[in-house]
């Protein structure tokens, strides 16, 4: 009895309490993308006062059960993660989300990528 | 001996429920399709989009066919994820597109699964506009 349970607790184990996804979709010309932990620039106030051009749609997705909350500091590394693989220099537009269901806090992060037009591109 | 085939199965099939989705069955011609005022591509964006942002992890994304799965999520009482969604697409002219949802739930975790279909069309409206 007790290795059965041990085993159902093993499949239930695999399952997790939280998941992240994160995903983005290129708006037009694919670039290459950079470094995973390249440096990006997160614009949570207004646009850049340099030129740019919008490259990708980026998304991050967090559930947590046991009623546990994320925020835009739980998302943030994979938000700069997916903006550096789709090749962007910077992060605008965020959006933020938060929902719930049963036990189940849900918080989504939707935002654009750009990539500076001018010669001063940020480190990698 | 028979108790270590018992255990196997027992984990076999703990592992195999954890793992698995049901597959959403298209909604039969009696279900109305929602109807968007633009172009079958840009409309299957949007679905790709609108499965994304309610947590769906994407596997299928044809031009007239969008599928995805909600990763299990153990919990204090019931849990969540585990139901896969998808997404029909026709295209009626140029610039209409009809849709259908359907979220199928999985056996394993029902309790704590939903029916997604109105907040998926909903996040179609916000990202390419109201639908008809």
């Amino acid at each position: 009895m007790k290795h059965v349970l041990g085993l159902v607790f093993l499949a239930l184990g695999l399952c997790g309490c939280a998941a992240t996804t994160g995903n983005y979709r290129p708006l037009g010309e694919r670039y290459p993308a950079r470094p995973e932990h390249c440096e990006v620039v997160v614009f949570k106030d207004g646009p850049p006062g340099r030129p740019y051009a919008a490259i990708s749609r980026l998304n991050v997705h967090l559930e947590k059960t046991f009623f546990v909350d994320s925020d835009f500091s739980s998302a943030r590394g994979e938000l700069k993660r997916q903006a550096c693989l789709s090749g962007a220099d910077a992060v605008i537009d965020i959006e933020e989300k938060h929902s719930s269901y049963l036990e189940t806090r849900i918080y989504n992060l939707s935002a654009t990528g750009v990539r500076f037009l001018d010669d001063a591109r940020p480190p990698q | 001996m028979k108790s270590t085939a018992a255990k196997f199965a027992i984990a076999g099939c703990m592992l195999g429920l954890a793992g698995c989705s049901a597959t959403p069955t298209r909604p039969g011609d009696s279900v109305p399709s929602v109807v968007f005022n633009k172009p079958e591509a840009t409309v299957q964006k949007a679905a790709v989009d609108a499965l994304q942002a309610n947590g769906f992890v994407v596997s299928k994304s044809d031009a007239e066919y969008v599928e995805g799965a909600r990763p299990h999520k153990v919990g204090l009482v019931v849990g969540s994820g585990g139901e896969s969604a998808g997404v029909w697409l026709a295209s009626l002219s140029s610039d209409k597109t009809a849709v259908k949802v359907s979220t199928a739930k999985s056996f394993a975790g029902m309790a704590g699964q939903k029916n997604w279909d109105k907040e998926i069309i909903a996040e179609m409206d916000k990202s390419i506009g109201a639908h008809q």
